[in-house]
């Protein structure tokens, strides 16, 4: 009886002879090999590594000492060592399964699918337990499949690629037989047959592709299996079968592969009459290759004359609408030759190139509407009535044809003019009716004119004060712990942030004998908030002016623990909250916006933690962070001066209603805020020394003008200081050169928010310092966006809200945001502008000739994409005829400007083509431009054919009566704005009781 | 305790034969339900290309991962197949995505095939790749013999044998097939677009999604037309790729109708066809699946729908349109009490809505649903805190509540609880109540008040 000991483990491991080994532990119970598992697992520690195959002896104590683990370790050790696949000189394969077979263990399967996942060099011991019947054929899991296409490549010296694929699949008649076909039905195969086959070079070398040197013939696996078929060795048929198969699985994500193979076998006409099913399934599929492959067959059947015409049409006309135009004309002049050769197909061939109707290109169209010409039937009704439908979807150049054909006569493209809008519009007070321009819109109606153009915002008659967008203050604790919480979270609109700090600054005196408990979660998340990194391990440093979420948690430390902070040079005294040294960093030389915000939430914090209950001058009243200002000058009436950064920041949210009103209510109001204040509605009175209450002041008052007494009084402090910030957008040298006046200072206080907000970035609740900030707000997202522009996943997406405010005014860097933002390609991003161009369009913000001057001042930029743009401009003229007439005029413009070798030429004459004939106007300011093509280019064709637009019915009536409709409603918006402003209390009078409470 | 987030219950789908499409003939064979493999349609198909595109889409929502969380990638589960209900004479297939964010269904009516209804029931379907393939084949001019499940005197003619499919059954995803029909039941119609506009529209989708892909779907002069900005006649879509999956049954479409939750939340898409309707209905976002909505969590605390449960049930007769204004007459019972026992119902697989009729109808999902409001983890842990003294009420209308080292307060506020919890904050209530907020219920015997 074999004595099963670790010293005669020992001795076989040293001996080196496999064989002994399988006959030590033959019919070992189990618990002789758990006895011995652990010295196995010792021994391998110590000398199981991966050995060099040219050091023998290493080598061979190392292949030993696997068929001891094997012969020993339980399912859970062999799990958690990493089991090398020994180099294929040794027979380890063989010995292993001997072991194993004598173990008789049922946990083979659980292992083999944790060798599978370990990587390609176990297959062949997985694939030798399979073959002896030890365990079944992994079939849960592809990587069984996946990994016998790289295992029988072997290689030599230097890593060159030894043998022949085919002799090796030969020397295994089963995989053969049987395995390869999995080839075909496993979804990710194609994916690694295309690799290897691209790789499967001498020495397997990623260079070799890359040089254009394809895999080598005896290496890669589609010529092997065309060879094998060839000598008769796999069925032919079959392989056609399944790789037309493989390409129409709905799983299947790449067909490249089974593209090419297919074209290998080369199929002949008959073996393709009896697949014409699979390559019609073809015709369904995305892939590029699949379609040309079935392109090619019906093609070939063509040619014989063998084309089943009727069935090509019934699945090509399904296929239309999802394919690229390219594709589409091809297969349309496919059935167009079929239905030479077969009349009796006219009919189903006629009904395919309706169906093309749906796709979108005016080429598409012009094909079909061809062939329907050719083919058609007039007395299909099912034909007509298809076309009919779809005549609202052709092509505008297209579309004549079609109406003749049909024997519709045009309706051209006027429109009945709506009494409504007329009847509303001089309904209207004068004052607004001619602040919104609608005498001018009238007239175009109603003399069938032109829309008129570019409508001019920022006049200060015009009101701002949204009824329905009252901001209500805080009510009582709860709603406010409530609201700060959600402040926390960032689950808030821009006023919210705001009406929690008023709400602090009102509550912070009230601490009821619950108060602990109802404000413990609050406290639990903000010391939360406060001690968690940041993606760059960064702490949150409140009142840095950097994170402003950390400035709210640091604000409700100090409202409800009374918490010490300072912002002279940094924030200090959080030590027990954020363990760092971070409060010795020096932040004063940091500007920003956020600086700005910072301290004004500190100086809160500071009342808060005091107990001094006051309500904020600067709480908005209306959306947009407005402040109405009568009810600012009843706030100063009533509770006085207020804290420096608060009356900063109302005076920048004065809105520009009622202003007369309010000042002559603040004509009792005293002090240096008075004085600013009455100055920002429009006061006379001599500038004080506080800077910055007067810079604010002059913004508030003439937010887009110069201030020579503020100036003059307090100079050189920077653009949008005494002096407005004026903004030049141009390209030079293939780059954004957005450039203001006057130059920006050297340092900047943090109490000038208006200045600091062209300093660093500027986006999110920044939106509500300045409600009137317009280009100001936009400069620093402007020269962002061309950093982002290639990036699909960028996590900043700026804040276009402002650009989609009807009221606001539309200057340089506003279109220069738009501009940029259509040629982005994040598709979120760039829908934002296109949103943005079509609210503009619509407001009158932007306009034809203004929307051309802004796309031409771009196109010289390098990076931007016109392609991108002629996306988005498509998609804008298709809103209303509004659009389509501004978005005409654009590219008319714009075209001068591409050059003449640009790829997007086309493209933009096509387009242009469209609109001139949907509008019934001919292209003006590109004129000269369409004369110089010459020959029967594509750009030549669309050149002339644009030349040769005549004047016709046009949509203009159709546009003059948006513009009606817009500005009638932009009126009646500011009339009863003006009227609900006139004829209510402002909520402006909020007291505050002694316990801090609003009434 | 076990982890709920990668929680699944093993699940064997025994079919008595693997479905083919051979020879004309279509036969889907059936696993589970009333019987262990029963057999309800046998039959022909009408529109048979219009038919098999509609089953290929349902097919590819069920294998369908809109999101793959990164630790996932190593162990793709096995896709769970498309559910099939027979009854009122038309046959409904339904399908939920593997990622737990789409919801499909295909409703055959009964211009779509034609043949005898044998039985009613609802059943698990094979859907393997060889019939797929087939189906991609299959031309309106063929005639297409259509038979679910199969006669067992058949059976034992041929030599076939038995396929399984052992796939383990995520709960997240059981909970979310039954939750999609309580969003459903919310869904308000926002606009229809013909097919032709929705053919163009959807070839307009951007095939792959970017970070933050919310999007809104809003009518425009010539279709409809994607845009970032929230418009109240459109209908806000999150993971916006997902909607692709309607490119090809929109092929045959004759309309395209929108619905969206009143809060915006959840889409649903349903393509109009001549003889059949194909449903979509998709979660807030791609990474956001239904299971986590928490929208029946308030029902299951409730214990009221336990006691109503048994009566209403016993009403079901495998109807088309669940009326509960019949329903609440023949149990005496008032209409609005039958409408949350509909509810309760649905959220345990038993019903499901129809956003055409307005109406849910009997089907009974082929699991086993006995364990879903056991295996809520909101609602468990919200069980565990009132158990173990963790909600302290301070009067009918609040309490405070245990929480991760704090107290958060529970409070009634404009008819519903709200909590001061992070998570209740982040989401204020629409992806249900937290589980303080639940615990309160409990502790207050309020639920769905």
């Amino acid at each position: 009886m074999t004595e099963r000991t670790v010293e005669a483990l020992d001795r076989i491991l040293s001996d080196g002879n496999p064989a002994a080994c399988i006959d030590f532990f033959r019919e070992a119970s189990v618990g002789d090999r758990r006895k011995l598992a652990p010295h196995a697992l010792e021994r391998w520690k110590e000398d199981g590594r991966f050995k060099n195959p040219e050091e023998r002896s290493a080598f061979i104590r190392c292949e030993m000492l696997k068929l001891l683990v094997l012969a020993t370790a339980s399912l859970g050790q062999l799990k958690k060592m990493s089991f090398q696949q020994p180099a294929p000189k040794r027979d380890f394969t063989s010995h292993g399964v001997a072991i194993l077979r004598d173990r008789q263990v049922d946990w083979l399967p659980t292992w083999v699918d944790t060798l599978l996942e370990e990587g390609v060099e176990h297959w062949c011991f997985v694939h030798a337990l399979v073959q002896s019947g030890l365990c079944p054929r992994p079939e849960q899991k592809p990587d069984y499949i996946m990994q016998l296409i790289r295992a029988f490549d072997q290689y030599g010296e230097k890593g060159k690629r030894i043998g022949r694929l085919r002799d090796r699949l030969l020397d295994h008649p089963e995989v053969l037989e049987d395995l390869i076909w999995s080839f075909f039905e496993l979804e990710e195969a194609g994916n690694r047959l295309s690799w290897h086959d691209a790789y499967a070079g001498p020495s397997g070398l990623m260079v070799e592709a890359r040089s254009g040197r394809d895999g080598h013939p005896e290496h890669r696996w589609d010529h092997t299996l065309v060879a094998l078929s060839r000598e008769g060795r796999i069925p032919r048929a079959r392989l056609l079968d399944a790789s037309l198969d493989a390409m129409g699985h709905d799983t299947l994500r790449s067909s490249g592969w089974y593209a090419q193979f297919h074209g290998l076998l080369q199929p002949t006409v008959a073996e393709r009459v009896e697949r014409i099913d699979r390559y019609l399934r073809l015709v369904d599929l995305r892939q590029a290759s699949a379609l040309e492959v079935a392109y090619d067959a019906l093609d070939a059947l063509l040619k014989a004359g063998k084309l089943p015409v009727d069935r090509v049409a019934e699945r090509v006309g399904g296929l239309v609408p999802a394919r690229p135009k390219s594709t589409v004309k091809r297969f349309l002049k496919l059935l167009d030759a079929g239905a030479g050769q077969q009349p009796a197909a006219k009919r189903a061939v006629a009904r395919a190139a309706a169906d093309a109707l749906q796709h979108e290109s005016p080429e598409v169209h012009d094909a079909a509407i061809g062939m329907i010409e050719r083919l058609g039937d007039r007395g299909d009704k099912e034909l007509a009535r298809r076309l009919s439908e779809l005549l609202p979807l052709v092509a505008a150049s297209q579309r004549t044809r079609l109406e003749t054909w049909l024997g519709l006569r045009s309706t051209g493209a006027n429109t009945p003019v709506s009494d409504e809008f007329v009847a509303r519009a001089e309904r209207l007070e004068r004052a607004f009716s001619e602040l919104a321009g609608v005498p001018e819109a009238l007239a175009a109606v109603r003399g069938g004119t032109p829309a008129p153009g570019l409508q001019r915002l920022g006049d200060p008659r015009i009101p701002r004060l949204d009824p329905d967008r009252q901001v209500r203050p805080i009510e009582s604790l709860d709603e406010l712990i409530d609201t700060f919480l959600r402040v926390l979270e960032g689950t808030v609109d821009l006023e919210e942030a705001d009406r929690v700090l008023d709400g602090v600054s009102r509550f912070c005196a009230e601490h009821p004998p619950d108060f602990g408990s109802r404000t413990a979660s609050l406290r639990k998340r903000a010391s939360d908030l406060l001690s968690q990194k940041d993606a760059f391990d960064q702490m949150p440093l409140p009142f840095s002016g950097r994170v402003a979420v950390a400035d709210f948690c640091a604000l409700a430390l100090m409202w409800i623990d009374r918490a010490d902070f300072s912002v002279e040079n940094g924030p200090v005294s959080l030590t027990e909250l954020v363990p760092t040294d971070w409060w010795q960093l020096d932040f004063s030389g940091y500007r920003a916006l956020g600086r700005f915000h910072s301290r004004r939430l500190f100086e809160i914090g500071k009342r808060a933690r005091e107990g001094r209950s006051t309500p904020l001058l600067a709480m908005p009243t209306h959306g947009g962070c407005w402040i109405d200002p009568r009810a600012c000058v009843r706030r100063m009436k009533r509770h006085g001066p207020t804290s420096h950064y608060d009356f900063v920041q109302a005076l920048l949210r004065l809105a520009p209603d009622g202003r007369s009103d309010a000042l002559k209510e603040a004509a009792a109001l005293d002090g240096e805020q008075g004085d600013a204040l009455r100055y920002a509605l429009g006061g006379e009175v001599e500038i004080g020394t506080t800077a910055a209450y007067w810079i604010a002041a002059a913004r508030s008052r003439a937010p887009y003008d110069d201030d020579p007494r503020v100036e003059a009084r307090h100079p050189g402090l920077g653009p949008n200081a005494g002096l407005a910030a004026r903004f030049s957008v141009r390209v030079e040298h293939g780059a954004l050169r957005l450039e203001r006046t006057p130059p920006m200072p050297s340092r900047t206080a943090d109490d000038l928010p208006t200045v600091l907000m062209l300093a660093s970035h500027c986006d999110g609740w920044d939106a509500a310092v300045w409600p009137a900030a317009a280009d100001s707000f936009f400069v620093l997202q402007a020269k962002r966006l061309p950093m982002v522009m290639e990036s699909v996943g960028t996590f900043w997406q700026g804040d276009w809200r402002t650009l989609l405010d009807p009221d606001a005014p539309l200057g340089p860097v506003s279109r220069a945001m738009i501009a940029l933002g259509m040629s982005l390609r994040n598709p979120a991003i760039a829908r934002l502008a296109q949103d943005a161009l079509i609210a503009a369009l619509d407001d009158g913000r932007l306009d034809g000739p203004s929307l051309a001057e802004m796309l031409t001042t771009f196109i010289a930029h390098g990076k931007l994409k016109p392609a991108r743009w002629l996306k988005a401009l498509t998609e804008c003229a298709r809103v209303s005829p509004l659009h389509a007439q501004a978005v005409r005029v654009a590219v008319d413009g714009v075209i001068p400007a591409l050059p003449a070798d640009s790829r997007v030429l086309p493209a933009a004459l096509e387009m242009l083509l469209e609109l001139c004939i949907e509008s019934g106007q001919p292209a003006m300011a590109c004129r000269p431009t369409l004369e110089g093509p010459t020959g029967s280019g594509r750009t030549a064709r669309l050149a002339h054919r644009l030349l040769a637009v005549q004047a016709g019915p046009t949509a203009a009536e159709a546009a003059s009566e948006r513009t009606l409709k817009n500005r009638v409603e932009r009126a009646e918006r500011w009339q009863s704005r003006a009227r609900a402003s006139a004829g209510t209390v402002v909520p402006g009078g909020v007291a505050v009781r002694q316990t801090g409470t609003s009434t | 305790m076990v982890a709920m987030a990668s929680a699944a219950i093993p699940y064997t789908y025994q079919y008595l034969f693997a479905s083919t499409l051979a020879a004309g003939r279509l036969r889907v064979a059936t696993s589970g339900g009333t019987e262990p493999h029963p057999y309800f349609f046998r039959g022909s198909l009408l529109r048979p290309r219009q038919t098999a595109d509609l089953l290929l889409a349902l097919a590819a929502i069920s294998r369908a991962r809109f999101y793959m969380p990164p630790n996932m990638i190593a162990r793709i589960l096995a896709a769970a197949d498309p559910v099939v209900t027979s009854g009122g004479g038309l046959l409904r297939l339904e399908a939920f995505s593997m990622c737990c964010g789409a919801y499909a269904r295909v409703d055959l009516l009964p211009d779509a095939v034609r043949g005898d209804f044998v039985a009613t029931g609802t059943t698990n379907v094979d859907f393997n790749p060889k019939m797929r393939l087939a189906l991609g084949r299959v031309r309106d001019s063929e005639e297409v013999e259509l038979a679910v499940g199969s006669d067992r005197l058949e059976l034992t003619r041929t030599d076939e044998r038995v396929t399984e499919k052992k796939v383990e059954l995520p709960l997240r995803w059981i909970k979310g097939f039954v939750e999609v029909q309580a969003y459903q039941s919310r869904m308000e119609r926002r606009f229809e677009i013909s097919g032709d506009h929705a053919r163009r529209f959807l070839r307009s989708v951007p095939r792959r999604d970017g970070f933050q892909e919310n999007a809104w779907v809003v009518p425009s002069a010539r279709g409809v037309r994607i845009s970032q900005v929230a418009n109240r006649d459109g209908v806000a879509v999150g993971g916006l790729s997902r909607l692709r999956t309607l490119e090809e049954p929109a092929r045959h479409a004759r309309s395209l109708v929108a619905y969206a939750t009143p809060d915006e939340q959840i889409s649903g898409w349903e393509l109009i066809l001549d003889e059949a309707r194909f449903h979509l209905v998709l979660s807030p976002d791609s990474a956001r699946g239904f299971s986590g909505e928490g929208q029946v969590l308030s029902a299951l605390a409730d214990d009221r729908w336990k006691e109503l449960l048994p009566r209403v049930r016993a009403q079901l007769r495998w109807e088309q349109k669940l009326d509960a204004r019949d329903l609440g007459q023949r149990l005496s019972t008032d209409e609005a009490l039958i409408r949350q026992a509909l509810a309760a119902l649905g959220s345990r697989g038993l019903v499901g809505f129809d956003l055409e009729q307005r109406a849910y109808f009997h089907r009974e999902l082929p699991f086993d649903l006995d364990l879903i409001d056991d295996l809520q983890p909101r609602l468990k842990e919200a069980r565990e805190i009132v158990s173990t003294g963790g909600v302290r009420t301070i009067g009918p209308e609040e309490a405070y509540v245990r929480g991760s080292d704090v107290e958060h307060r529970v409070r009634r506020k404009d008819g519903s609880f709200v909590c001061t919890c992070p998570w209740f904050s982040r989401n204020q209530g629409k992806r249900g109540p937290c589980k303080h907020i639940l615990a309160a219920e409990i502790a207050l015997g309020t639920s769905s008040d």
